[in-house]
């Protein structure tokens, strides 16, 4: 342990709470019990403040109105990309047009227009269980730097049936060639057999766009809701693998691979978890970290099958048909601590699982 | 996660920033829910959310003050204000942010009104920590280097704040926040070494 860790764990302990610290939080606690016993509804919902950027934009617009709301239903497939969509998702035109011939993703022309704020949805991918729709926010107004920290202040997404969709939506740090801000929304569900987000009709709602801090500043308020149609191919294939991970006691008996996603089905929870999938190995030799490509995912038990489930996004899309083999490896805690991630062992000194296509 | 099967059991969740461990999650979820119950004053929740950062609270506290009376009145402050605002609080992922900033805010008002009393010029850095205090070695350790790089130092490794997050919470630049952190570093270390040294002979 270097000198630097041990003064942090050091700092880190956990330390005495002096009794007098204790007597005045007591106090404290006392006089909140008392105040909500007398009225539990002490401090009505109050008018967050709305900061600069909004002062500047909403100034004599006292009523929400919906400019232009041409939203449709459904979504028109074409061949051409959306350029930030690509670009986002390091989609080369071959991987393009082979996904887009498989049904598996839609080009989208539906925008909504508020108070001047233009939200438009471009496209959307979709396979098993996961699901990516990409928006883009425009504006006749001046609209903040990407890197601010611009987000919607609520996003939900439900089906038809008006079941909430589990997902994380973010906007991109850059905004494109237009001028535009891209936000990105990933949809995300339990891998279960037969269920797949491929062809389900959702609503995403997207409402008040502000800048996130401790309290937001909002820009512009608004509700933008746009009903989707998924693109209605799934191009995911399943490996049945049933081999142990070296010698970790880590059985791996099938590997889910879809452009967007991979979902690990594990024969029982491992009990060394540093020793974790680390790349993707590609026929041609390269290999794509997974440590840096993840995209968010749910780790699940399957009480039914007894099955320890490990499922994350990609944020880079990959052709399924190109992938030769899972890696995993050992993980040193440095590696483990590090936010970026993504470096990757040499090839000799991970443990490769073929995938057999 | 919603709408799981009842066959499932959800382990953790990661968002597009946390890969976590799943106990980690799991922490985090239960923190959740007792924000929310708190937003919706339950004092139940609220005062077992103070309870869970009270570690934090007291040592932001004493990296501060450097004085367990004062500490203790800038926390009960603290969490009287917390709990008459806590409705206010939008994202509950900000809640601790939020939570050491009104403290932050609560310490500097305590050195302001001892500022009107005394002439600061009289009180060094070096502030002794009085055998009588309670966790004297864990003071004497945080205290050895200088206010304005604990603070920063305190935040990023033991708090786990970003550095955009310490930058909102003491309202500063990202860049004094990097040059303290690195230069904070660089004086724990020489200070740690001396302790080490001291304890060894």
């Amino acid at each position: 342990m270097n000198l630097e860790r041990e003064w942090v764990e050091r700092l880190k302990e956990d330390v005495v709470i002096p009794k007098k610290v204790q007597e005045k939080t007591g106090q404290a606690y006392y006089k909140i019990r008392r105040q909500a016993h007398i009225d539990p509804h002490l401090g009505e919902p109050k008018i967050g403040n709305r900061g600069s950027y909004f002062k500047k934009f909403a100034v004599g617009a006292a009523v929400l109105t919906v400019v232009c709301a041409t939203a449709t239903l459904g979504a028109k497939a074409i061949l051409k990309w959306n350029d930030d969509f690509a670009k986002q998702h390091e989609v080369d035109e071959g991987l393009q047009s082979k996904l887009s011939e498989a049904g598996t993703t839609a080009v989208m022309e539906e925008e909504q227009t508020i108070e001047g704020v233009t939200v438009k949805a471009v496209q959307s991918i979709a396979s098993g269980n996961y699901a990516y729709l990409m928006f883009e926010v425009s504006s006749e107004k001046e609209l903040p730097a990407a890197d601010l920290g611009a987000m919607f202040n609520d996003v939900n997404a439900v089906d038809a049936d008006g079941g909430e969709i589990s997902l994380s939506a973010s906007f991109s740090s850059e905004k494109n060639k237009s001028g535009a801000l891209i936000y990105e929304v990933m949809l995300q569900s339990v891998p279960v057999e037969g269920v797949s987000f491929n062809g389900r009709k959702v609503t995403v709602t997207l409402k008040d766009i502000v800048i996130e801090g401790v309290e937001p500043t909002l820009i512009q308020e608004g509700t933008w809701t746009f009903p989707i149609t998924l693109p209605e191919k799934d191009a995911s294939s399943v490996y049945e693998l049933n081999q142990e991970v070296g010698q970790s006691g880590m059985k791996v008996n099938r590997v889910e691979l879809s452009p967007v996603a991979v979902t690990f089905y594990y024969g029982n929870q491992s009990e060394d978890e540093s020793m974790v999938p680390l790349a993707l190995a590609m026929k041609d030799g390269s290999l794509i970290s997974l440590s840096e490509r993840f995209n968010g995912g749910a780790d699940m038990y399957n009480t039914m099958s007894k099955e320890y489930i490990v499922t994350r996004g990609l944020s880079q899309f990959i052709d399924t048909e190109a992938v030769e083999a899972i890696m995993f490896g050992n993980l040193t805690d440095e590696q483990m601590e590090d936010d970026a991630g993504g470096s990757v062992p040499a090839r000799e000194n991970m443990i490769e699982i073929k995938l057999n296509q | 996660m919603k709408h799981f099967p009842r066959f499932f059991r959800l382990i953790s969740v990661y968002n597009e920033e946390c890969v976590r461990t799943s106990l980690e999650k799991k922490e985090e979820c239960t923190v959740e829910i007792l924000i929310k119950k708190a937003r919706n004053k339950d004092p139940d929740a609220f005062i077992q959310l103070m309870e869970l950062n009270m570690q934090s609270m007291y040592k932001v506290a004493i990296a501060y003050l450097k004085n367990e009376d004062d500490a203790a009145d800038a926390i009960q402050d603290t969490i009287l204000t917390c709990y008459e605002k806590i409705d206010t609080l939008k994202k509950t992922r900000f809640f601790k942010t939020w939570l050491i900033r009104i403290l932050i805010n609560k310490c500097n008002g305590i050195r302001k009104k001892q500022q009107s009393h005394t002439n600061l010029e009289q009180i060094t850095e070096a502030a002794v920590w009085e055998e009588n205090y309670t966790n004297v070695e864990w003071n004497e350790l945080l205290l050895s280097i200088e206010e304005k790089y604990r603070i920063v130092l305190y935040l990023y490794y033991v708090e786990g704040f970003k550095i955009r997050e310490i930058g909102e919470i003491l309202e500063m630049n990202e860049n004094s926040i990097r040059t303290r952190l690195s230069r904070g570093r660089k004086k724990m270390a020489i200070a740690y070494g001396k302790e080490i040294g001291r304890s060894n002979t």
